[in-house]
């Protein structure tokens, strides 16, 4: 008897170290507020996030977008192949697809852009921006006062759906609840410097002192400590109801996460119903401000990645994001019933190098030579083929504050690397390895082996660093581990990739000690040009100023940019009107699309 | 006998606090935590997450923090999902009857197929019948469910459209009663396939190597000679001696029936506690997991004294004490 116990216990444990040790896919799904960035594992398409910024800046413009024709998409060439299973729902009824939900239904408290998604269609933002990325009004206009001064005014005659009006106050809660002392939400506003942020947020004052509502309840004026021009991307928020969020009055943060899955705003639709692990209802707000939706009816249903092309050409739902390959595209192109939309992903891999981890990696002539030692083309040629591009700076090829003049381009040659390292004092020794002082260039990459780009990114970085002499190691961890130790700055080189956004500022990542400098990286020229930045309302002066801080990322190389991948969503061909761009989620205008 | 269940409670009482310490400290030496992860991307500064930490109590030691948890538990109160914001309890009635339904379907199916083919195949030891089981239950222990999995879904829901290819019911159903149970089976059909399958080969070796066993006795020969039917024989003198190894696999498959099959539930979008689970170690969503991971101890120890009752009911001889 007791010998079966001992063996039950062993048994226990076994699991649970099995348990413990066997590390899934990364589904990082994140996304950050207000800076640009997202860091996962690159690996396939829909898994990593497009990021967007906090505020999902939704609904589209009241001009006529062209059909579903613009740049990204292409057309279906067989629509009576479509199946049944989909011209049966009817017009009544849209199948969107999805990953899991986690049933966060709550703009600043989820964690996933699954549950933000859904979060788009059941409330509004009070700007938004176009495909293109520029920011645009929506429920709101802003004006730039001064640096110092951002006014927002309601524009226009919007209700919730319960039918009470939008008033500044709602605006204005968005402020209050990512500030109030008791919030652990992803959201906030914490270095935008509001006048009396930081009193509210410590407990030491019951309002926040710099942002005002006016008398009529249609404008609210926000005021900061010191100029920041930037701040008119968190101006966009999420306007929730703050009668229903807080019904006495009082934010109570217990009661507002209680109703993460009965939201309810001022959006094109409204939530019915929420089966986990399974779907999302949704139905039209027919008061919407914009016009009632096109679709009555639409149902977000879970997929799982496996069988997420097989969903849409089945017919069982109608629009799905799939992963960005040769294989995909042939085999929806084949089924003639689906339109296509690819476009250039809104982020970039890169490889991390930790100055401080790794002294050796201090020395930027160092980091340069390694540049010129990763085969970044290669690479993307053989993970992506024609969806991927290799990149040089830190931006989005299609950004309004994308330049490529005067950028190294830091092509794949290895003479010139070691020419590089012998610059920079190291010579190879007798065993083929780089030395200076009689120190070796030891370096160790912490790596995910379960990834799609490092299974072909670290044997060729193996290859070519022996041959330029460099003692490479690599350790392959999980996401959560490398994600902290990459964070604790432990990791000495590494590979992630970031999410972008229409913001362009990444002070956060490559200014000096700032919270999402994980590379130890400081140039006391590039602080300075994010002050001028943000400083500078004319905005051609601007865009000059960010060109000149990719340079000078791109000529410090501090982190290497590798690629950026594209995205691509299938859509049956029997819903039209959809909008989607790198800067444009898909989900955003479901309620201007048609089913025929 | 209800002394002997009483004591036999008593006992679990040491190995859950064995099970749960251990369960614990594995969780807590993984590097990372929740609030890391739910923060690496977000623009906050360190202070400000050194107090969210504060506030969940992540900086206390490992002895505090499970004292904490056993305390709490005791009052009912098992924690909050990281990932799911809402209590762990909640979040696993949500998806854990879902795996069970699958699990014991497949489960009950595999156990009708296997008994019986396992002991004609013992009574028929080297036939035709016997090699082509043996083949048979070779491939299903040996087939990767996902790639199993992904061959039905192609056939039967892309290529020929018999079946729906994922998830538990049709998107917006509005199905009530008999038609939904309906819509539910039909999601089922390859789910259960699947699982039927990976099961059934381990199952009929079993139940054929215990017959085996049990046929080259004595006593066998000697029901054989008073006279006895081969029917009575086989299944009333063999059978029932040969179910003690079962009764303890069967005991066994009592946590499985919960724990959610992850490959298959991945592929079939089926809502079950599996990926669940899985995606919560990623997560680092310590509170689900060791909830979850509790759930199992227990059901792995009842699952065990279950098999104890059972062997008493099979075998006359064996007395509880």
């Amino acid at each position: 008897m007791k010998r079966r116990w001992i063996m039950l216990l062993a048994l226990v444990l076994v699991f649970t170290m099995v348990f413990a040790a066997c590390g899934p896919k990364q589904e990082a799904p994140t996304e950050d507020k207000k800076t640009e960035e997202t860091e996962k594992p690159a690996e396939d398409a829909k898994k990593e996030e497009p990021k967007e910024d906090e505020k999902k800046e939704d609904e589209k413009e009241p001009a006529e977008e062209p059909k579903k024709d613009g740049d990204y998409w292409t057309k279906a060439t067989q629509p009576d192949l479509n199946p049944q299973l989909a011209t049966g729902r009817g017009k009544e009824t849209l199948v969107v697809g999805s990953a899991q939900f986690n049933g966060v239904f709550n703009p600043f408290f989820r964690d996933t852009s699954y549950d933000q998604n859904i979060i788009d269609q059941i409330f509004d933002t009070t700007l938004k921006n176009d495909p293109e990325g520029n920011i645009i009004d929506n429920v709101c206009k802003l004006d730039i006062v001064s640096a110092t001064e951002y006014k927002l005014t309601i524009l226009h005659d919007v209700k919730f759906s319960d039918g009470k009006p939008v008033t500044g106050d709602d605006i204005k809660f968005a402020y209050l609840l990512a500030g109030h002392p008791d919030f652990d939400g992803i959201a906030n506003f914490d270095d935008a410097k509001i006048v009396g942020y930081a009193a509210y947020q410590k407990g030491e004052a019951e309002d926040i002192e710099g942002i005002v509502v006016s008398e009529d309840k249609k404008e609210v004026t926000i005021t900061l400590e010191e100029g920041n021009v930037l701040f008119k991307f968190d101006t966009s928020v999420p306007i929730y109801p703050s009668h229903y969020y807080a019904p006495d009055g009082k934010i109570d943060i217990a009661y507002i996460r209680s109703l993460n899955e009965a939201p309810m705003g001022s959006g094109p639709y409204k939530f019915v119903s929420y089966t986990a692990g399974q779907e999302v209802v949704l139905e039209a707000n027919e008061d919407y401000w914009q016009g009632k939706p096109q679709i009555p009816n639409i149902i977000f249903k879970i997929i799982s990645s496996s069988a997420e092309l097989s969903s849409v050409l089945t017919g069982d739902v109608d629009i799905m994001e799939i992963n960005a390959t040769t294989d995909n595209r042939m085999e929806a192109e084949k089924a003639g019933f689906l339109d296509l939309c690819v476009y250039p992903t809104n982020g970039y891999g890169y490889v991390g190098m930790n100055q401080k981890a790794n002294p050796i990696l201090a020395d930027k002539t160092v980091r340069q030579a390694i540049a010129h030692s990763i085969n970044r083309k290669g690479v993307t040629e053989a993970v992506y083929g024609e969806f991927g591009n290799e990149i040089n700076i830190v931006q989005s090829r299609v950004s309004p504050y994308f330049t490529d003049e005067g950028v190294n381009k830091y092509e794949f040659d290895l003479a010139k690397a070691t020419e590089l390292f012998k610059e920079a004092g190291w010579e190879k020794n007798a065993n083929g390895i780089l030395e200076k002082d009689g120190q070796p260039l030891k370096i160790n990459f912490l790596g995910m082996e379960d990834n799609p780009v490092q299974q072909i990114l670290v044997p060729e970085m193996i290859k070519d660093f022996k041959e330029v002499g460099i003692d490479f190691s690599v350790e392959y961890v999980d996401w959560a581990t490398l994600s902290n130790r990459v964070t604790e700055q432990e990791a000495e080189m590494w590979f992630m990739a970031w999410g972008l956004s229409i913001n362009p500022d990444n002070a956060n990542i490559y200014g000096t000690d700032r919270d999402q400098n994980r590379l130890a990286y400081s140039n006391p020229a590039l602080d300075a040009l994010y002050k001028e930045a943000y400083k500078e309302t004319d905005e051609a002066k601007e865009k000059s100023i960010w060109g000149e801080i990719y340079r000078t990322i791109n000529e410090d190389a501090p982190a290497i940019p590798i690629y950026q991948r594209s995205d691509m969503i299938a859509a049956n061909t029997r819903v039209q009107n959809l909008v989607a761009s790198p800067y444009y989620r898909v989900y955003w205008d479901l309620w201007k699309a048609t089913i025929e | 006998m209800l002394q002997y269940i009483g004591r036999r409670l008593i006992q679990t009482i040491p190995m859950l606090i064995g099970i749960s310490l251990i369960l614990f400290i594995v969780f807590s030496l993984m590097p990372s935590d929740f609030i890391d992860l739910q923060y690496a991307n977000v623009k906050i500064s360190a202070e400000r997450l050194a107090e969210i930490k504060e506030k969940h109590g992540l900086n206390d030691p490992t002895h505090i923090r499970y004292f904490r948890w056993v305390s709490n538990m005791l009052k009912g109160d098992f924690g909050e999902s990281s990932q799911f914001k809402k209590p762990v309890t909640t979040v696993i009635g949500d998806y854990i009857w879902n795996s069970f339904l699958l699990a014991v379907v497949a489960q009950i199916l595999a156990i009708l197929i296997a008994v019986p083919i396992g002991i004609y195949s013992a009574v028929k030891q080297y036939s035709i019948f016997d090699m082509l089981f043996t083949v048979f239950a070779l491939i299903g222990i040996s087939i990767p469910a996902f790639f199993f999995g992904l061959v039905l879904q192609k056939i039967f829901a892309v290529d020929l459209g018999l079946l729906p290819l994922i998830g538990m019911r049709t998107a917006g159903s509005k199905l009530t009663g008999f038609a939904d149970a309906l819509d539910v089976m039909r999601h089922m059909v390859l789910p259960v396939v699947v699982l039927t399958l990976i099961s059934v080969g381990g199952l009929m070796r079993y139940t054929r190597t215990a017959m085996l066993e049990v046929i080259r006795q004595d006593y066998i020969r000697t029901a054989r000679a008073k006279g006895l039917s081969e029917n009575v024989v086989i299944y009333k003198h063999a059978f029932r001696n040969a179910m003690i190894p079962l009764i303890t696999l069967l005991g066994f498959m009592l946590p499985g029936l919960f724990a959610g099959a992850i490959l298959t539930e991945s592929i079939f979008g089926w809502p079950g506690i599996g990926r669940v689970a899985l995606q919560s170690i990623n997560q680092r969503d310590y509170f689900f997991l060791m909830a979850f991971n509790v759930l199992m101890s227990v059901l792995t120890l009842a699952g065990n004294l279950l098999a104890d009752l059972l062997y008493a009911a099979a075998d006359p001889r064996i007395r509880l004490q």
